[in-house]
């Protein structure tokens, strides 16, 4: 009898091991944060549309109108402050490059000058991103 | 008797001679015509259409000067965006789609001048455009399909200093966007 309990104890901690291991990984959450002092903006999507408030977003996009393309990125921190920049003409090919990589679980890092032009775009869809949920 | 036959047969020989001269060198010249003639026939077509394009780029820019010192009534926008169709359309035609790029196709150097003597306008279109959403304090949806309008006419080099004074003043001069569009 007192095997049996044995057992069936071990039974269930493997069973909980197990569990626990299909939901590990390395997880980053990181909502967005805005400098406009340094001009540099980060967060990962998933975890922006999840915060609390309603303010928060991040993201980069690229749109063609006349036969002309245009990229932008921009932001918004929960303090609902925002900030934006834009890709200067020619590096639009290499940004658009960088968006290709894009999936729901990104996160975006990015910076801008006096000018609105962005600087550096840092888009990452590693797994260790929380994806985007309804 | 003998004299006149032979002043005969020498005019006749010379008449003859003049004939056939004058035959070949009708026939060689109607030999080389078409190869002139098609040379020139191109030189003017092509200096038709430069003439037909600057008259096109001459008539959009004129009329959007008229229309700036005239607003129509129906502007209550108070911004001249009406004949930013004009220019549209009639820009593409008229350089040869250099309205988009630094360069026309052609390399014409009085069509690239042209081009960016209209990229300046679109350019101080959108300035306008801008600071009129700076004095109103918001960033709409139809600022910013003007604004998208105007890009397409300015060389790249245009198109990226307007843009600078748009996200200069989001970032800057509490310009807020309030429609769905993009900046």
């Amino acid at each position: 009898m007192k095997k049996a309990y044995v057992a069936s104890g071990l039974a269930a901690a493997a069973i909980a091991l197990f569990a626990a291991s299909a939901f590990a990984g390395e997880k980053n959450h990181i909502t967005v944060e805005l400098n406009t002092t340094t001009r540099t903006a980060y967060g990962s999507m998933g975890d922006a549309r999840a915060s609390s408030d309603s303010a928060q977003y991040i993201g980069c996009s690229l749109s063609e109108n006349g036969g002309v393309l245009t990229g932008l990125c921009e932001v918004e921190d929960s303090g609902q402050h925002t900030a934006s920049c834009y890709i200067p003409s020619a590096q639009l090919n290499a940004f658009a490059q960088v968006l290709a990589t894009q999936t729901t679980a990104a996160y975006f890092y990015f910076q801008w000058n006096a000018s609105g032009q962005c600087t550096y775009v840092y888009s990452s869809s590693e797994s260790v991103w929380t994806p985007m949920v309804p | 008797m003998q004299a006149t036959t032979t002043r005969f047969s020498s005019w006749l020989v010379i008449f003859l001679s003049a004939a056939v001269g004058a035959a070949a060198a009708l026939g060689l010249g109607s030999w080389n015509e078409p190869r002139w003639a098609h040379a020139v026939e191109q030189r003017l077509a092509e200096q038709s259409a430069l003439l037909d394009r600057e008259r096109l780029l001459i008539e959009a820019l004129s009329g959007s000067v008229n229309d700036l010192r005239s607003p129509r009534p129906e502007w209550n926008t108070g911004r001249a965006c009406v004949t930013l169709e004009q220019l549209r359309s009639a820009l593409p035609a008229a350089t040869g789609e250099a309205g988009s790029k630094d360069l026309p196709p052609s390399g014409d150097p009085k069509a690239a001048a042209a081009a960016a003597q209209a990229g300046e306008h679109a350019k101080d279109e959108a300035a306008r455009i801008v600071e009129s959403a700076v004095s109103a304090g918001s960033w709409t949806d139809q600022d910013a399909t003007e604004f998208h309008s105007l890009l397409a006419l300015m060389t790249p080099t245009q198109r990226d200093e307007a843009q600078s004074a748009l996200f200069k003043a989001l970032n800057e001069r509490n310009l807020k966007r309030t429609g769905h569009s993009p900046p």
